[in-house]
Formats: structure tokens, sequence, C-alpha cells
């Protein structure tokens, strides 16, 4: 399969935090969501993706093209929505896209025209007064409308009501129904992905800690919650992350067949939500 | 109270330190090269009470106003602690730079003149003037506000000198200076200097009051 | 007096947007969470309680008092976070800590002081210099060390990734073991108000469409799916919002026991989420 994204071995030093040799690919025409805890690197990743920072070391291929040495054939296929506005925001629409287009060999007017009124974006606006999630709409107007090949989205949804999120994430989606198209995008709110997303990238410190299928990880990831009597030195080790507290104590494990033969009707297993894998391996003490 | 002026105080220390000391060095400058009293005291005035004042056009450039009133205190005390600091400032910033020019060798401003009655009535009221006009529109309106009055000052003194020059009803404008520049000073002479001058103090006062009401009913109606 | 909180009948015009008639109560002891699309109203209902802004009707009373008439004793036991934090930005977080804390007669030191240390917050460092996840923790500290009663939080989970939300949402119930104590905030991140909230009070348009316990949403508010041929003008009236496709409808109502009688088993009735409640009432009526 063709990988939109390759990652291998990447490396940052910023000092007292690191990106310390990451990889992970992202197959062509789906929908990887990359979580993690503040500060664990989701967008400095997508910044060196962009060259819009230096790295230290690592490779990076955009549908097999060095993101360096290719830069603008790279660039000219990638469509992005940073979480911060960059556009400068006291010009209107159609004149912060006609500073834009240009750039773009494979600028669609029609597609954009299309999309402005699909979102209801009036183009004589002024950026300034639009509200953040219709500034988030305008900025994936934009990255819509050049036939991109892989859409890169920084923290979309944080700020927007639960009904735009919703109609976002249903455009994303529906932007990858044609097979070629890709999109990654960081986000906090694990609930959109578990909706949405195909895969899942989860960083941790400046670590990959899983890349894989969200089916996969939601079908495998468990949560074990039983009685501290069930807490010995070697069901510790099974765990990925213990949480004791004063009644009972609360496991995550990779392997929720496992758990289920070990602990058996002893203990109550659930599905591990994103959110449950992220809190139980970041706060969770570990002995696997 | 007291909290309100520390927390001014301690979010403003840099930008008072250095702008201060510059003012300090720069005024004390130009008002030992300059001999006219007045000129002195009037660019003295405007210069040092802009430093508080430009403090509060950066709370409104930060909107940082909300965090204020956040806290526990009524708007009133709000007003109340700016015209307080305002006034403090300005006058201790006033009398630092009367010390500069007082030290400067050569300067050119007689010491008799500089602390003489006359001169610090005259300096209190055009701070009362001043302060008075810009506090409610400053804090009310933020940079906007300073704007507003720097323009309008602007224009006044363009519309004074126009009519000043064109014979307006028969009438002209220095004429009208004259006149009431001679009914003040009959009314000096009939009352006396002290009465005459503790008339000003008590005018000062109550324009004092005067702005501090109107800038609590702007301050009141402000929305965050 | 029990009650924390008490709006009666609250308004404030703005050009273009109005807040009407808004009522709510908020006991002692509970959370409330506030929720509704951008530009609902949720911010300025928070902002009118802090008077902020002015009301242009109604009342409004924190433990009993009107919070305009003793405006400083309300708000020495308010802890709140604004949406936007709004501190002048090229102060030290130390030094505004330090012009803060002096208005707090309860302000304990030694909690900012824990609370900064598990957040990690760079006291020496300038407000700016933050990231907006970072700057929202600082106004958490803040608004948490000085023993408040009455915990008023605008989006205080925006750009925070799930496991700091976690454990915030964890603290704030931790809290209210202290009964005397009530806690209101808003968000858009709508699992955290499930999983936490007491009360969920959703405003939408300047409007409260409702204010219940979340037991009470669940029983009365459902997603009925069923076959077109059902809807009649009489099963209409069920609907709070409906859509509908060629293959059948989807609508919400607020009352499932009145569509269990009217429509029985022709029907699935599966409980409403918040979300689905807010994109329904959205107020597009969908027809594909």
């Amino acid at each position: 399969m063709n990988n939109a994204i390759e990652i291998t071995n990447l490396k940052k030093d910023y000092g007292d935090f690191s990106l310390d040799g990451v990889s992970f690919s992202m197959p062509q025409g789906t929908i990887m969501g990359l979580i993690g805890p503040n500060g664990a690197g989701k967008t400095t990743i997508i910044k060196i993706l962009l060259n819009l920072v230096r790295r230290d070391g690592g490779e990076i291929r955009v549908f097999g093209l060095d993101n360096l040495k290719d830069e603008t054939a790279v660039k000219s296929r990638i469509g992005f929505v940073h979480d911060t506005p960059c556009f400068y925001e006291r010009l209107a629409l159609k004149t912060i896209k006609a500073t834009v287009a240009p750039f773009y060999r494979d600028w669609d007017e029609d597609t954009f025209r299309r999309l402005l009124r699909e979102f209801d974006l009036p183009p004589n606006k002024i950026l300034a007064r639009l509200s953040r999630g219709m500034k988030m709409k305008f900025s994936l107007a934009l990255a819509l409308s050049h036939r991109a090949d892989l859409i890169l989205l920084d923290e979309p949804t944080s700020g927007l009501d639960p009904v735009f999120r919703r109609e976002l994430l249903g455009r994303l989606s529906a932007v990858i129904q044609d097979e070629k198209r890709s999109v990654l995008f960081s986000t906090h709110i694990t609930s959109d992905l578990e909706r949405t997303a195909d895969f899942i990238t989860f960083l941790h410190e400046g670590r990959v800690v899983f890349s894989a299928a969200k089916d996969e990880i939601l079908e495998r990831w468990a949560v074990v919650k039983g009685g501290l009597e069930l807490l010995t030195e070697d069901n510790r080790r099974f765990f990925r992350g213990v949480r004791e507290r004063a009644f009972g104590f609360e496991g995550l494990t990779a392997d929720a067949a496992e758990a289920r033969r070990r602990f058996g009707p002893a203990a109550v297993v659930d599905k591990a939500s994103l959110e449950d894998i992220m809190y139980y391996i970041t706060r969770g003490d570990h002995h696997a | 109270m007291l909290s309100l002026i520390r927390k001014d105080l301690i979010l403003s220390k840099r930008f008072l330190l250095i702008f201060g000391l510059l003012y300090l060095g720069y005024m004390g400058y130009l008002g030992s090269r300059v001999g006219h009293p007045r000129e002195i005291i009037v660019i003295t005035t405007l210069m040092c009470g802009l430093l508080p004042l430009i403090q509060y056009t950066r709370e409104d450039k930060f909107k940082a106003g909300v965090l204020n009133c956040s806290l526990p205190v009524t708007r009133r005390e709000i007003v109340l602690s700016r015209y307080i600091l305002s006034w403090v400032l300005t006058l201790v910033l006033y009398v630092l730079v009367m010390g500069v020019i007082a030290l400067l060798p050569g300067r050119k401003f007689a010491t008799s003149a500089m602390f003489s009655l006359n001169t610090v009535l005259f300096a209190l009221a055009f701070m009362t003037l001043y302060l008075g006009l810009l506090l409610p529109l400053i804090l009310r309106f933020g940079l906007a506000g300073m704007f507003a009055f720097l323009i309008v000052l602007q224009v006044f003194g363009v519309a004074t000198l126009l009519l000043d020059r064109y014979k307006v009803a028969h009438l002209r404008l220095s004429s009208l200076a004259v006149v009431v520049k001679k009914g003040l000073l009959d009314l000096h002479a009939s009352l006396g200097t002290p009465v005459y001058d503790s008339l000003l103090v008590v005018l000062m006062v109550l324009l004092t009051l005067a702005s501090f009401w109107f800038a609590m009913f702007l301050y009141k109606r402000k929305d965050f | 007096m029990n009650n924390a909180l008490e709006l009666s009948r609250v308004g404030k015009k703005y050009k273009g947007f109005a807040l009407s008639d808004v009522s709510l109560d908020l006991p002692a002891g509970t959370i409330m969470g506030l929720v509704g699309p951008n530009g609902a109203g949720k911010t300025t209902v928070i902002k009118l309680i802090l008077n902020l802004i002015r009301r242009d009707g109604g009342e409004i009373r924190v433990f009993g008092l009107d919070n305009i008439r003793r405006e400083a004793e309300v708000k020495a036991r308010i802890g709140f976070v604004h949406e936007t934090p709004h501190f002048i930005e090229d102060v030290r977080l130390k030094d505004l800590k330090a012009a803060i804390a002096p208005f707090y007669d309860k302000w304990n030191e030694a909690l900012f002081r824990s609370l900064a240390g598990e957040f990690g917050l760079p006291l020496d460092k300038k407000f700016k210099a933050l990231s907006h996840g970072m700057k929202m923790k600082f106004q958490i500290a803040l608004a948490l060390s000085h023993e408040a009663d009455l915990l008023i939080m605008d989006e205080p989970t925006s750009g925070l990734d799930p496991v700091f939300r976690r454990e915030l949402l964890e603290r704030l119930s931790g809290i209210l073991q202290d009964e005397r104590k009530a806690i209101l905030f808003s968000t858009h991140i709508t699992t955290d108000l499930e999983r936490t909230a007491d009360i969920i009070t959703f405003i939408h348009q300047g409007r409260v469409v409702f204010s219940l316990p979340k037991d009470d949403i669940r029983d009365r508010w459902g997603l009925v799916k069923g076959p077109n041929g059902l809807l009649t003008a009489e099963t209409r009236r069920l609907f709070k919002g409906l859509r509908q496709t060629s293959l059948g409808f989807e609508a919400l109502t607020d009352d499932i026991p009145a569509v269990r009688r009217a429509l029985d088993s022709g029907v699935a009735v599966d409980r409403a989420s918040i979300e689905d409640i807010m994109v329904f009432t959205d107020g597009r009526d969908a027809h594909a």
C-alpha cells in the first residue's frame, strides 16, 4: 500500500523537550488522528513536516518525495489548517484567496466558490469579523481547493461547539471518499477521533506509543477494574498502566482477550476509549 | 484600595521604571535649557502625567480590564484607586523632574521661580485640568479615548486660532481673553491673594471631584 | 437559601443578539454544566454573573446576595476562569499572582504553589510565553487557590489534553465534598459534561432550552428512528428536530414516554446524548 506520509526516526531537540526518534506511516486514502498530552510533540511534528521548523535528524517522505529536497513539490500537494490564524486578518476572504491561490498550479476556483457557499462564508467579509469556527472553515476551504492529496490539520476542532465539529468532521470524511486523498489531524478531543479516524498515532514525551488502526485499538485495549487482592506482582506486570485506589484498582492492558482469560469474572473488563488509554499510560504506574 | 494600587504598580513596574527614568533624564535636561517656568510645567506635567495614563491604555490593549472587574472590588473602588495612583505618580514625577532641573548646571530656570506659590498653583491647576479631562475618557475608552482627546484638542486649538484671526460676531477671541484676564485680576485684587488662591484650590478640588464622578458614571457602564 | 446561584429572568440585549428570560438555579453541592452552540449566550451568562456587563433585566443572586449591590462580597467568594485569559502579557506569572492574591482574604499560598508544581507552571516566565493550555492552567490555579465557594469557569478545558481534563474534573468533583460549594462550567466537550455534571443547562439562541439533572435528561430526551410512514401531523408534534431520508426518519424528542405511548414498537428509541440534542436543536432540519 502506498503511504501518504512516512516518518522515520525523526529527531528534534528543544532543550527541555525533544522528539526522540519518532517513526510512523500513514497509508493513502485514510484519516489519521494524532493524539497525545500537551507538549507531547504533535504540533512540532506537523511543523517539521511543513519545514516550518528544522529537524535535527530523521527522514520524512510525503508520497515518496523527500519533504526537504522536494519541498515545493511536496507542499503543492498539501492543504494545511493551522490551529492559530496565519492569514492577515484585516483582509476580505476573497483577497486572502487572491494572495494564496497563485501558489498552487492546481488551484480550482469552482471548488473554492462552491465551498464558500456551502460553508456560508461571504467572500467580501473581513476575516477578523468571523467567529473561530468560521475562520476554521475558511482555512479548510482554502486547503481543499487546490486538489491537495494530503490535508494537514492542527487542532482544527478546539474551541468549536459539537454541532460545528460534527459538521467539520463529516466534511473531512467526505473528502477522503476519493481514495487517494489523505487527512492527518491532531486533536485533544478524542471522541471526535473515535467517530472519524481510521488510524491513530499516540505520542507521549516525544515518542510514539502506538500507531495502529483505530478499530484494532479499540478492540484490543481494555480497562480492567477489580479488587486490590487481584493485583499480584505478576498481574501488575501485565498492565500498561495501573491506578490504585482505596477500594480497588484500574489497569490498562493492550490485550483484552488475555485480560478476560486471566481475571475472568473476578474483575470487570471494559473496552478502553482513547481517552482511557491516554490517561492510564500517562498517569498510571508502569510495570510492563 | 491598597490592593488595587499595589496591583497596578506590580503589573506596570518595569514599564514605569524604564520610562520613568527616561522621562526624568529627558525632561530634566529639557527643563534646564528653558527659562520660562510655565512652558516647563506644562510639558513636564503632560509627559509625567502620561505615564500613569499609559498604564491604563496598556491594560486596555491586553483587555485585562476583564480581570480587574472579576476581582472582589467595586467599580467605584477601581476608579478611585486610579485617580489616587495617577495623581500620586504625576506629583512624584513632577517633583523629581524639578529636582533634576535644580541639580543640573547652567539651568535657566530660577530656583525661586520653580518653587514659588504661583508656580505650584499653576502646576496643580494644569494637572487638575489634564488628569480631570483625560482620566474619565481613558478609563472608559482606553487608547481610543486618548486619541479622541488629542484630536479634540487639536480641533479646539485650530478653532481657537481661526476664531482669533477672524472677527466672529464683532468679537475677537483675543479681546475676549483680555476681558477675562482683567476680570480675574480685578477679582484677585479685591479678594486679596490668600483668599484668591484658596478659591483656586477649592475650584480645583471641585473640578477633580466632578471628573471623578464623571469617570465613575462612564466606567460603571462599561461592558467587557 | 440553599442555592449557590440563582438567575431570575435575566436579560441582555446586544445589536443582533439578545439573552432573554434566562432563569436557572444552582444548588449548593452541585456541578452545573452549561452547553450550547457558539454564540448561544454562555459567555454572556457568565459575564452577567460577574457583572462584567450590565444586565438589562432580571435578578442574579449569589448565596442569596445580589450580585450588583453586594458586588465585592460576592466576588470574594467566586473563583473565575475566563474563556480567554486576560492578563498583561509581558508580566511574569509570579508577579501576576502577587498582584492578585492580596484581594482574597482566604488566599492559600501553599495550595497555589502545589498546584503550580502539579500543573507545571513556569512561574518565572512571562505570561505571553505560555501556550494557551498553560494560560488556562494558570487561571485555574488562581481560581482554586482562595477557597472559593463558587467556581465559575468558561471553557476551562479548551486546548487541554484529555488527561489533564480528566484530572481537573476529578479535582472539581473532589471540591464538592464540601457541600456548601458549587461549580458552574461551560464547555464544548460534552463527554466531560456527561461524566461530571449533576445538572446540565442547555442554552440556544439566548434562551434556556432546559436546565435539568442529568438523569432527567436521560429519561426524557431521546433519538427516535423509524419509517417515514409514521410521520403524521400529530406525531411530528412530538419531535423537536427531524431529519428525513428516503430510508426513514431520525428525530429528537423531549418526551420519550409520550413517543412510546404514541408509536410503541414502530420506532426505535435511544437515549439522546447532549451532542445529539445540540445537533438536532440546531434548527436545520435536514431533508436528504
